[in-house]
């Protein structure tokens, strides 16, 4: 049975935390109380250069923001996805918070701020335990700042370069001047340009050519000052044969307020070099009024540049009160390969627009789209996916399979996939359903013994199991534990 | 061990038992035979609990305990297993996986501690082995793709492994080949014991052929016609149901 | 959130607008009525509804149907004594066609509609029905484009038929369209409600758009608004020499419609260079009792179909021709029995004109 039960409570756990787990409340909902430093409300080109100033950017860097800045002023929120929230002011929002004691950076982790790595413990990550036990190394970004790098030894070793990216701005300005917004442009859509403007920071990772990445790198994210926006930047390169496998765990303290979340992700591959980008999402999903909660808007894609590239999207999504976001891969070189794996849950009155696009430029490039989506409560859950093959990716294939899962009659599951063909010998094959948990399955799972909420339990894991072998093994008994939690008292 | 008394059982408020006594001591194996229509996979389902069914009158008990205010799972615990016509698919589950969560939920129920991985893989080895079973099964997904004998293997295989107090084997040799139904019937004859009790739901003698029951039920219409021993079921074979209506 | 019933022209891309805004700008054409057909006694309050409904979704089509006032008209129709409505001659060569059609069939039983529309237009042409299928009845419902002459015209360059039908199915009522998609340049939006219990709705068809410029487009919207409707949508598309299919079936199921089921399908075939498709099926469920499943595809001939057949001494054309009617063959509307027109010798003939076929054969 413990397979089933939510997240194991571990002894050292505050009695709070432990009620949290008992009331199945959002259980990484703690506020850590370090001083703050936020620039002001609001966002002009004062505070553009306010937090190109603040991180010491070259003048290259300060003038794409202030490019990217003009051109956001010149847009307009998207609409289209299926989902509804108030209008969100954008001036009310601090696009600026470092911890105080971040001043002078850290040299190692013994000079980092108990009270941060406290709250890492907390999450479940204490750095130099798990990264030494796991083999992991992580940069963790706390409001927006870097806090420590663990195991760069071992990577400079490898040649590979791992560190926050406003670090790379300074160390290897030509990488990022290569890479940065070369997948991701700052003309891509409203929520990319204002990240970046703004963006503070975030990991950068360049694979040299030729190389196998010694372990899995990982970040953690979490919001914790009240009223920031966090918008993190990630830049992945993998020169030629270069492997990476790469998890990103998100989380936030529980706030009544809303709280932006506007991420951009850019992933390239080279000829012959993979990237495995996997995430487990559990951002503060909101009460079960629908008060408070992450607008969680992000604009991933990776690019396949050269011949026989492959870049594998994973994401488990339990958390945030909406959810917009299309983890994508270009295939442009031939015979490159895509792979978008998906898990999202909504719950109480959550809403998530959630989906990928495959872009089929190059020959025989080939894709996957595995996606699962669980609706409970009165969540509202849409996929939306493009599959798009060109006129020359001749013998481009695409496979997808969307499944939706609804539990209860107040929840929602919309599919929307577009499918465009201009290549006659292209073949795309789409499959969907929506059902909800077969009463079948859950009578013969009791009969065998087990309670009725255990039985969703195992039926809805199973359904994700195609998802969840994809991930690397520790994040995958995570994901199951959130998935289980999210869905408490979704029965009966 | 099973006693059932009066009971009228209703599908959305239509009667489909009515006025059902059955009894079967521990140790015994009773065959329920019927034609098809008369309410034989009612019957096992509101043994084991399912919602659509509902007691009208009547009383329902296991081991002196009431079962009617027992949720499924509980009946489960009790030493209530239940042998689907259809073993349901799920995907995504593998096998063992599913066994092993069964067997803890129902030790957890009846506060006993949990079986250990190593312990729980050996007698899983050895009960598929005795069931003739592909190894290959025990990490496929539970039922899924498997054809109808193997389906029937597979409860057999979660019989023997849960060893409830009573089992109940709906329909256990329908779309069974004679090789399986003669494993499946091997299988019964070796988990029979003093303590255990069997009911056997089919619509043919020809399981019986395998399995000797100590009583044999003729059941027609929601109601039990006649009961007597084995020679009842070669009565029935000869005859038809005809003759008992 | 809840009854999103707003269509979505994203598949109408940059080169529609600029094909319809040609098509828009008529207002100086006059607007030619066409005899309306209505069965049973109906008040022009259905019309009002309606004409704000295509206000709000379809602007450019209220603008030029809304002045039309119907004229009432009573027939009995029936399977054996089907109601056919050929347009050929008359759309085919008008300078521009305006169209409104009610019809309501009711008494149970079931009753056959047939319409004849030209495959090429000289003129732009809309259309706007209404169908009320009463309950108990069922309404079948051929839509044929049928080839046509336009040499005898000097515009030879061919024009788009906007065609916008939306039905409401009542109680235990079932509406069965079938259409054969053999327009030139042909947009159809068909809306549907299920209002009743145990409504059905089963939209199926063929669409061949076969030369550069040729665009056949659906949008089909079937809304379950009552408990254990059921809906059916299957087509099939063969885009070739340049054409373009589109496909957008959207299936929208609201809270209370318990039991409902609907399945989605859409299978198609692209031959030639700078042939397209593009396929749409979307699903808005709002309850949890549903099974809603579609499945969709797109590719070339089955290579291995194709070696099988010629090792068998089949030509490559004939390979090919063979597997193309099979696959056409699924969804091929139904012959009415009472129509001289033979539906399977159109669209073999259609499918002839195909240039890539058996080419280098």
């Amino acid at each position: 049975m413990t397979n089933l039960n939510p997240v194991d409570a571990t002894n050292d756990q505050q009695a709070d935390d432990i009620d949290n787990y008992v009331s199945a409340d959002y259980e990484h909902g703690f506020v850590t109380n370090i001083e703050t430093e936020y620039a002001p409300p609001g966002l002009n080109e004062d505070i553009v250069h306010f937090i190109s100033n603040k991180k010491n950017e070259p003048e290259w860097m300060l003038e794409y923001r202030l490019k990217a800045f003009r051109y956001w002023q010149t847009l307009k929120e998207p609409t289209w996805a299926h989902v509804s929230y108030p209008p969100i002011d954008y001036q009310a929002i601090c696009y600026y918070a470092a911890p105080k004691s971040m001043e002078d950076k850290p040299k190692s982790l013994d000079e980092v701020d108990p009270e941060l790595l406290k709250t890492y413990e907390k999450l479940g990550i204490p750095l130099h335990e798990r990264a030494a036990l796991a083999g992991v190394a992580v940069d963790a970004v706390f409001d927006s700042v870097s806090v420590a790098t663990t195991f760069r030894d071992t990577l400079e070793k490898a040649g590979v370069i791992f560190m926050p990216i406003s670090e790379a701005i300074q160390k290897h300005p030509e990488l990022i001047q290569k890479h940065l917004g070369s997948v991701v442009p700052h003309t891509d859509n409203f929520y990319a340009a204002l990240n970046a403007a703004v963006f503070s920071d975030g990991s950068f990772c360049y694979i040299p050519k030729g190389t196998r990445c010694p372990m899995e790198l990982s970040t953690y994210f979490r919001i914790n000052a009240l009223n920031t926006g966090q918008f993190e930047r990630t830049l992945i390169v993998a020169e030629e044969g270069a492997y990476v496998s790469y998890l990103e765990g998100c989380t936030a303290p529980m706030r009544d307020e809303n709280q932006l979340h506007a991420a951009v992700v850019e992933l390239v591959a080279e000829q012959d070099a993979e990237i495995k980008y996997s995430t487990v999402q559990n951002w503060y999903p909101g009460d079960d009024n629908g008060k408070g909660g992450i607008y969680n808007f992000v604009t991933k894609r990776g690019i396949c540049r050269g011949a026989r590239a492959k870049i594998s999207w994973t994401q488990v999504e339990t958390g945030s009160a909406i959810t917009w976001k299309y983890p994508s891969v270009v295939l442009q070189g031939d015979n490159s390969v895509g792979e978008f794996y998906s898990v999202a849950v909504t719950s109480k009155k959550q809403q998530a627009d959630t989906g990928t696009k495959m872009i089929h430029l190059g020959k025989n490039t080939k894709s996957t789209i595995i996606s699962k989506g669980i609706s409970a409560k009165h969540g509202q859950q849409s996929y939306r996916g493009q599959v798009l093959i060109q006129p020359k990716a001749d013998g481009a294939r695409n496979f997808t399979q969307c499944d939706s899962l609804l539990i209860g009659g107040d929840c929602g599951a919309h599919t929307f996939p577009y499918i465009d063909v201009k290549n006659q010998s292209a073949r795309v094959e789409h499959e969907a359903s929506t059902s909800k948990v077969n009463e079948e399955q859950i009578f013969y799972c009791q009969q065998r013994g087990l309670k009725e909420e255990d039985a969703v339990n195992l039926i809805v894991n199973g359904f994700c199991k195609d998802v969840f072998r994809q991930l690397p093994m520790e994040f995958a008994v995570e994901a199951q534990a959130l998935l289980n939690v999210s869905l408490e008292g979704a029965v009966g | 061990m099973l006693e059932i008394k009066d009971a009228v059982i209703s599908v959305e408020d239509t009667p489909i038992i009515k006025g059902l006594n059955l009894s079967i001591p521990a140790g015994e194996v009773h065959a329920l035979m019927g034609p098809n229509g008369a309410g034989k996979s009612t019957l096992s389902k509101f043994i084991a609990g399912h919602e659509d069914y509902t007691l009208e009158s009547g009383t329902i008990s296991f081991n002196g305990e009431d079962l009617s205010d027992m949720d499924i799972h509980e009946r489960a615990a009790a030493g209530l297993f239940l042998g689907f016509q259809y073993p349901v698919e799920i995907p995504g589950v593998a096998n063992h996986y599913f066994l092993k969560t069964a067997i803890n939920a129902q030790r957890k129920e009846r506060g006993e501690e949990e079986l250990d991985t190593a312990a729980f893989l050996k007698e899983l080895k050895k009960e598929m082995s005795e069931l003739k079973m592909d190894p290959q099964f025990k990490s496929r997904p539970v039922n899924v793709g498997f054809s109808g004998g193997e389906k029937k293997r597979n409860e057999i295989l979660q019989l023997a492994l849960l060893k409830p107090k009573m089992a109940i084997l709906d329909e256990s040799d329908s779309g069974l080949d004679i090789d399986a139904l003669q494993v499946v019937a091997e299988g019964v004859n070796r988990l029979r014991n003093q303590e255990r009790s069997f009911l056997l739901i089919t619509h043919y003698q020809r399981l019986l052929n395998h399995i000797k029951p100590d009583v044999v039920h003729i059941f027609a219409d929601g109601v039990i016609v006649k009961s007597g021993g084995f020679e009842l079921a070669q009565q029935l074979e000869a005859e038809g149901y005809k003759a008992f209506a | 959130m809840q009854k999103q019933t707003t269509f979505n022209f994203e598949l109408w891309r940059n080169n529609d607008k600029r094909r319809w805004s040609r098509l828009t700008n008529i207002e100086s054409t006059h607007v030619i009525a066409l005899p309306t057909k209505k069965i049973g006694a109906q008040t022009s309050s259905d019309f009002c509804e309606t004409n704000d409904f295509i206000e709000a979704h379809v602007p450019h089509l209220a603008k030029q149907l809304n002045h039309i006032n119907p004229s009432i008209d009573t027939l009995s129709i029936t399977e054996s004594n089907p109601l056919i409505l050929d347009w050929r001659n008359k759309q085919a060569s008008q300078k521009s066609a305006g169209q409104r059609l009610y019809i309501e069939a009711q008494n149970g039983g079931v009753c056959d509609l047939i319409e004849l529309m030209p495959a090429h237009l000289v003129s732009p042409t809309y259309r706007a029905h209404e169908i009320h299928v009463r309950s108990g009845t069922t309404l079948r419902h051929w839509l044929l484009e049928v080839p046509n002459d336009i040499t005898q015209t000097n515009d030879t360059t061919p024009c788009g038929a906007l065609s916008f039908r939306r039905t409401l199915v009542e109680r235990n009522a079932t509406i069965e369209r079938h259409y054969l998609g053999l327009g030139h340049f042909s947009k159809n939006i068909d809306h549907t409600v299920l209002t009743g219990e145990r409504a059905h709705a089963s939209v199926k068809g063929l669409f061949l758009p076969n030369r550069s410029g040729a665009e056949w487009d659906i949008h089909a919207h079937v809304i379950h608004d009552a408990p254990q409707t059921t809906s059916d949508n299957d087509f099939r598309g063969l885009a070739s020499d340049g054409g373009v299919g589109i496909w957008n079936s959207i299936v929208t199921i609201n809270k209370g419609a318990d039991g409902s089921d609907s399945k989605q399908l859409n299978h198609n075939i692209i031959l030639g260079q700078k042939s397209q498709i593009h396929t749409k099926p979307e699903l808005i469920i709002f309850t949890d009792d549903v099974t809603a499943s579609h499945g969709c595809t797109c590719g070339a001939l089955d290579e291995d179909a194709l070696f099988y057949l010629r090792t068998r001494g089949l030509s490559k054309e004939q390979a090919e021709l063979l597997l193309i009617e099979a696959f056409l063959a699924e969804t091929t509307p139904p012959q009415p029995k009472s129509l001289d027109i033979d539906i399977q010798a159109i669209v073999r003939q259609h499918r002839l004109e195909h240039k890539t076929i058996g080419a280098g054969a």
